[in-house]
């Protein structure tokens, strides 16, 4: 198992309801707990409310799922799509593999 | 427990395709990174990533394409951070789907990843605007919730 450093939380920080990439990881891993400001879980807590952890926090990340992230960081192979031309390029490319299966078939 | 199921386009950004909405790639990263156990995709989703490549690389001559759909399809597999339903395992999903065949959902792909969201009683994360608009009309498929991104993001956090 690799380490993931999550640095970003093991400090005096001042959290927004809607900073879902803190408040996610702190959702989802209630072994760490909050030990200041009297919050002990995320639906007492409210916008701007500050949150301390007593240690740096590790997520235990796999090799694969590191390995899976990276692809995020690697060059992409257009510019960004809306989902609405995605669903139209995928549908596109079924139609079309479809029709190469059909041709395939009749050869 | 809410359970989730992912449309196909959520998983576009690993193998090269960038999705236009607001902090997609950060907010996959936080939630891959959590470790979570209530996010599924059907398997009909791999076979749409899989046709995608190979269409792509039919346009573009690259080789690069069909090589990073396979590794994202492979690392997707192997990190285990997805629960992947065979939906042709699921007779009720099958029957489900075969029920938006009839009604007029044309894309049968479609009517199987519906069909394994609500036979496997998840909500479906989805950006598409008319399927909602299909399943909200029609009142066998009113237990179906279906949300976007933006709405699944504030929902996990509560």
């Amino acid at each position: 198992m690799a380490v993931a450093k999550v640095s970003l939380i093991n400090e005096k920080k001042l959290i927004k309801k809607q900073d879902f990439s803190i408040l996610g990881l702190v959702n989802t891993a209630p072994e760490y707990r909050i030990v200041s400001s009297g919050i002990e879980n995320l639906k007492e807590m409210k916008p701007n409310d500050t949150i301390t952890f007593h240690q740096d926090i590790d997520i235990p990340v796999s090799d694969n799922v590191k390995e899976l992230l990276e692809l995020l960081h690697e060059p992409p192979l257009t510019k960004p799509m809306k989902p609405k031309k995605i669903k139209k390029l995928i549908s596109e490319s079924k139609k079309e593999q479809i029709r190469e299966i059909l041709d395939e078939s009749n050869d | 427990m809410t359970k989730w199921l992912f449309n196909t386009t959520y998983l576009l950004p690993f193998q090269g395709y960038p999705v236009d909405i607001k902090n997609l790639d950060q907010d996959l990263e936080t939630l891959f990174l959590s470790n979570r156990e209530d996010i599924a995709i059907s398997a009909c989703s791999l076979i749409e990533c899989r046709f995608l490549a190979y269409s792509q690389y039919k346009k573009h001559k690259d080789k690069k394409i069909i090589d990073r759909s396979t590794k994202a399809i492979r690392k997707i597999l192997d990190s285990k951070i997805l629960t992947v339903i065979n939906t042709w395992e699921n007779s009720q999903a099958n029957i489900y789907a075969d029920d938006l065949r009839k009604k007029g959902m044309k894309d049968p792909l479609d009517c199987w990843i519906f069909g394994t969201a609500k036979a496997e009683d998840r909500v479906l994360i989805s950006e598409e605007k008319a399927a909602r608009k299909f399943i909200k009309n029609d009142t066998d498929w009113k237990s179906l919730e279906i949300m976007n991104w933006k709405e699944f993001k504030y929902n996990i956090l509560d």
